[in-house]
């Protein structure tokens, strides 16, 4: 179905470099920025719960209520996020994405009770939020045949970036207006942002008649066409059978259990420890920081050196630092954590669509992606919740952290017994769309250049 | 030695119960007991608290110090709640934790 076509090569292959000039990097950069842009509000929702306490006189366990019901409508709205672009296609999904995030944020805006803002900060946003995190992810691997961990690099380190440009700016928007204005200027604005980047994005480099980014004589063609919602299904129910698709979803479940503790807790940890509020905050913004860096750097390990190997360490590292704070008292050593945690932190993330490509291949990767992201929000939310009762029981924290690191060091260990990354786990896509029938029986290797564990 | 641990985790990927793969299995349930366990744990102290407001702590499983409570929200909850009412969400925990 893909061959007859003629396929230009605007993008050129580059002669086998690294890096060069194709619009690959222009839907890395949309992807980046939708991310950060759409995900913005909830990164840096603490700075509306003075402002919302104090217009309404809310107690602020009902208003961080609405922060965890994003979370967990994120959570649960991925899997159908991931199905929607695998059947409509990315582009599709963000104008879906960015009509629910408009809504959100104007009607947040205008709320006057707390179920106004669980209806529309909660659940619309929540849903937003989930089609600007799942889908975005699969369409941008279709833009590379090679030198993927590069694009997710970039990607990942958005994630990182977000937080730590979000919470200034929309602090200073709410000094200079009132929060509802705020909320109503931060929703037009990036509406208006997310209609330029949808019209710069493409679902696939056929649709600008190129190749994909790494692409080299004797590659199978892409797909030139829209994807066939039949044989999408037929690899879904195969990827369904297959342990990785769920186990990758419990792996980045443990993952986020494991730094969601520290994310929420290390502030107040480091306040009981006799550090200043703002120091202990200072500790989240060097945990970013940091984490941008494994960010970058974990797809492109993976590709490279073995994608077990190296998220193994990663979930290994992010779970041994936790065990400083049994004996951290001092400022310094809080910083030395926040370095050393934010390796880890960073690369817990990075690997999964890697692997998705070492499993499946080219196949539309929405819905495994989808589900992982089902278990990290789960994780999250998890991780989050789990230190206030403890605490409250307690009077430490010791008990979570020691959760902690379970779920890493877990992680790691179910990571190590993954399925080797030598061989797809699913019939061939591209094989099998060559010969336009039934696939055949012999599985070929992901072929992304690099390392295989 | 590498052909023994490529049958482990070849074992290991084909063990399913209810045709999901053990691993995965193994950490949804741990998760749910935890959840399920410290959210039992959280309901029967707010609980036991309510019933004995003046209770000091060191006395049994309510050892709540309210100043240094995190935001106030648990005190605060528990004065507005009415006194030893379950609230919902400390039913379900309680009703489906065995241990509380």
């Amino acid at each position: 179905m893909a061959l007859g076509l003629n396929l230009g090569r605007g993008g050129g292959n580059g002669g086998g470099r690294v890096f060069y000039a194709h619009y690959a990097w222009v839907i890395v950069a949309v992807i980046a920025i939708m991310q950060m842009v759409g995900t913005s509000v909830r990164m840096a929702f603490g700075v509306f719960i003075d402002p919302l306490e104090q217009s309404f006189g809310w107690s602020q366990g009902t208003i961080t209520l609405a922060y965890a019901i994003t979370s967990v409508v994120t959570a649960l709205a991925s899997p159908f996020a991931g199905w929607f672009g695998d059947r409509f296609g990315a582009r599709k999904a963000m104008s879906l994405g960015t009509v629910l995030f408009l809504f959100g944020m104007v009607l947040t805006g205008f709320i006057s009770q707390p179920w106004h803002l669980y209806l529309y900060f909660g659940l619309l946003l929540g849903i937003a939020q989930a089609i600007f995190l799942v889908p975005l992810i699969p369409a941008a691997m279709h833009w590379f045949r090679r030198h993927l961990g590069l694009g997710m690099g970039l990607i990942m380190a958005a994630w990182g970036l977000g937080p730590a440009l979000a919470a200034p700016i929309i602090g200073a928007m709410i000094q200079y207006m009132d929060w509802q204005r705020a909320f109503m200027a931060l929703g037009v604005g990036s509406t208006l942002i997310m209609a330029v980047l949808i019209v710069l994005f493409r679902d696939r480099p056929a649709d600008r008649g190129i190749l994909p980014y790494g692409f080299q004589d004797g590659d199978p063609l892409p797909e030139t066409i829209k994807i066939d919602p039949e044989r999408t299904k037929e690899f879904n129910d195969y990827m369904r059978r297959t342990a990785a698709y769920w186990n990758l979803s419990s792996i980045h479940f443990l993952g986020c259990v494991g730094h969601a503790v520290i994310l929420v807790y290390i502030v107040p940890l480091a306040v009981s420890e006799g550090l200043s509020l703002v120091t202990a905050a200072a500790l989240l913004t060097v945990m970013s920081a940091v984490s941008i860096l494994s960010r970058i750097a974990v797809p492109v390990l993976c590709e490279n050196l073995g994608t077990r190997s190296v998220m193994a360490v990663f979930y290994f590292l992010q779970g041994i630092t936790v065990v400083m704070l049994f004996w951290t008292h001092d400022p310094m050593m809080f910083y030395l954590f926040a370095v050393m945690f934010g390796i880890g932190y960073g690369g817990e993330t990075g690997g999964f669509p890697i692997l998705n490509r070492k499993y499946y291949g080219q196949a539309p990767t929405g819905s495994p992606y989808g589900v992982q992201m089902l278990g990290a929000g789960l994780g999250m939310a998890l991780g989050g919740w789990i230190g206030g009762p403890i605490y409250d029981m307690t009077g430490s924290y010791n008990i979570a952290l020691m959760i902690s690191v379970v779920a890493s060091i877990a992680g790691m260990l179910s990571i190590i017994v993954l399925e080797p990354t030598h061989k797809l786990l699913i019939p061939d896509w591209e094989i099998e769309q060559a010969f336009g029938g039934e696939p055949p029986a012999q599985q070929s290797t992901a072929n992304t250049g690099g390392g295989d564990d | 030695m590498n052909m023994q641990n490529n049958n482990v985790v070849s074992r290991i990927n084909n063990a399913r119960i209810y045709g999901l793969p053990i691993q995965f299995m193994v950490v949804v349930v741990l998760g749910l007991a935890m959840t399920i366990f410290f959210g039992a744990w959280a309901a029967d102290a707010r609980v036991e608290a309510r019933n004995q407001p003046f209770a000091q702590a060191g006395s049994g499983a309510a050892q709540f110090d309210f100043n240094t409570h995190s935001n106030g929200d648990l005190a605060g909850s528990l004065a507005s709640a009415g006194e030893g009412e379950e609230q919902g969400w400390e039913r379900a925990f309680l009703f489906a934790c065995p241990l509380h």
